[in-house]
């Protein structure tokens, strides 16, 4: 009988202790039009520099919630739309709180010899006086774009001298840690984006 | 009798009116543009762009060989498309549109795009964009710039 009780409680302080410790998964968020990442993607070092030409590296990129999307000034298509997505996003209610603490918007451009700084943050500041326009040197922009699996290509350039650059039309989501969270993909709906970011955030938050 | 051919020979001069008219009245354009956007863009912006619907009423092809504007140093056709993983912009030479289709120009797909404005456009500036087409003839559309909402993607039908 002593036997008995003691497996007893051994089972029921067992029971407790594990509850107490090790907290179950968070369950991974459903219906995500989002691409959540397994596992979330440290990023390393880069260099870049922001519209106001002051450093915008990795370090730039913690202790707050990030969209990146990779453009340029010249695209008349691609880019005017992902920007105004990052806007309405930015805009949400249910975002509010998030955009005075911890959410950057950045528009990292990867055609530096026509979009200097002062272009980038007239363009970006166009969508939100908040969003933040970064470019760098080519070596360092494919260092960022290589880590995050953005593509980007140059066509030749015509008798004017004006070129298309191809690129991904992705929006790309970056944790407070520095880890790559989520993909975004066309066609972009700023609700789902917005909807999908307040899933992500709370996943991650329930499984720190 | 007579009265009978008398109403016969007003007819007959009615009908001769009628289709003179017909003949005197110019023809009605080949292609009629609606649903024309031209999107506000930032004041930095090299480009901006024309979305619209294109339709051919005649019932012959019709190509668009030309494009100008006043407000802009070049106007082209161009034409989005995913390749390998990267949204690609094309420029189309010209744009046929067979008879009695409607083609239509947004986002991601074809556009008019607008290079290098003369002056910076603000909200509600007169856009002229004319057409030539490879008859000879010349469709010219004015509209104004517009502060519309590219990410309800089929914002203009």
């Amino acid at each position: 009988m002593p036997l008995i009780a003691v497996a007893v409680l051994s089972l029921v302080i067992g029971v407790w202790v594990n509850q107490s410790i090790f907290k179950a998964p968070a369950v991974v968020p459903k219906n995500l039009e989002a691409t959540l990442l397994d596992k979330s993607k440290p990023l390393t070092a880069f260099n870049l520099i922001d519209n106001d030409n002051k450093p915008f590296n990795l370090e730039s990129l913690k202790n707050n919630w990030s969209f990146l999307f990779f453009g340029y000034t010249h695209c008349p298509d691609v880019c005017p739309l992902a920007m105004q997505v990052m806007r309405k996003v930015w805009e949400d209610e249910r975002l509010k709180a998030a955009t005075k603490t911890n959410l950057k918007m950045v528009f990292v451009s990867v055609d530096p010899d026509r979009d200097t700084p002062a272009i980038l943050k007239a363009y970006a500041q166009y969508y939100n006086p908040a969003f933040i326009g970064v470019t760098g040197k080519a070596d360092e922009i494919d260092n960022l774009t290589r880590q995050i699996g953005i593509l980007y290509g140059f066509d030749e350039p015509n008798k004017n001298g004006d070129y298309n650059v191809s690129h991904s039309g992705q929006i790309i989501l970056i944790d407070p840690d520095g880890n790559m969270r989520a993909v975004f993909s066309p066609p972009l709906n700023p609700q789902s984006v917005a909807t999908d970011f307040i899933a992500i955030q709370k996943f991650v938050k329930d499984n720190s | 009798m007579k009265k009978l051919l008398s109403r016969l020979f007003i007819l007959i001069m009615a009908t001769n009116l009628s289709i003179a008219t017909a003949a005197a009245k110019p023809d009605s354009p080949a292609l009629s543009f609606e649903k024309i956007i031209v999107p506000e863009a930032p004041p930095v912006a090299s480009v901006m762009i024309a979305y619209m619907t294109i339709k051919n009423n005649s019932n012959k092809k019709q190509t668009i060989t030309h494009i100008m504007s006043p407000q802009f140093e070049r106007v082209e056709i161009h034409k989005m498309s995913m390749a390998n993983g990267m949204m690609d912009m094309k420029q189309m030479k010209t744009l046929s549109i067979k008879p009695e289709q409607t083609i239509v120009l947004e986002t991601g797909g074809l556009h008019v795009m607008l290079i290098k404005p003369i002056q910076v456009l603000k909200l509600d500036d007169n856009v002229e964009i004319t057409f030539t087409l490879s008859s000879g003839e010349i469709a010219t559309i004015n509209t104004q710039v517009s502060n519309v909402d590219l990410t309800n993607s089929h914002h203009h039908h």
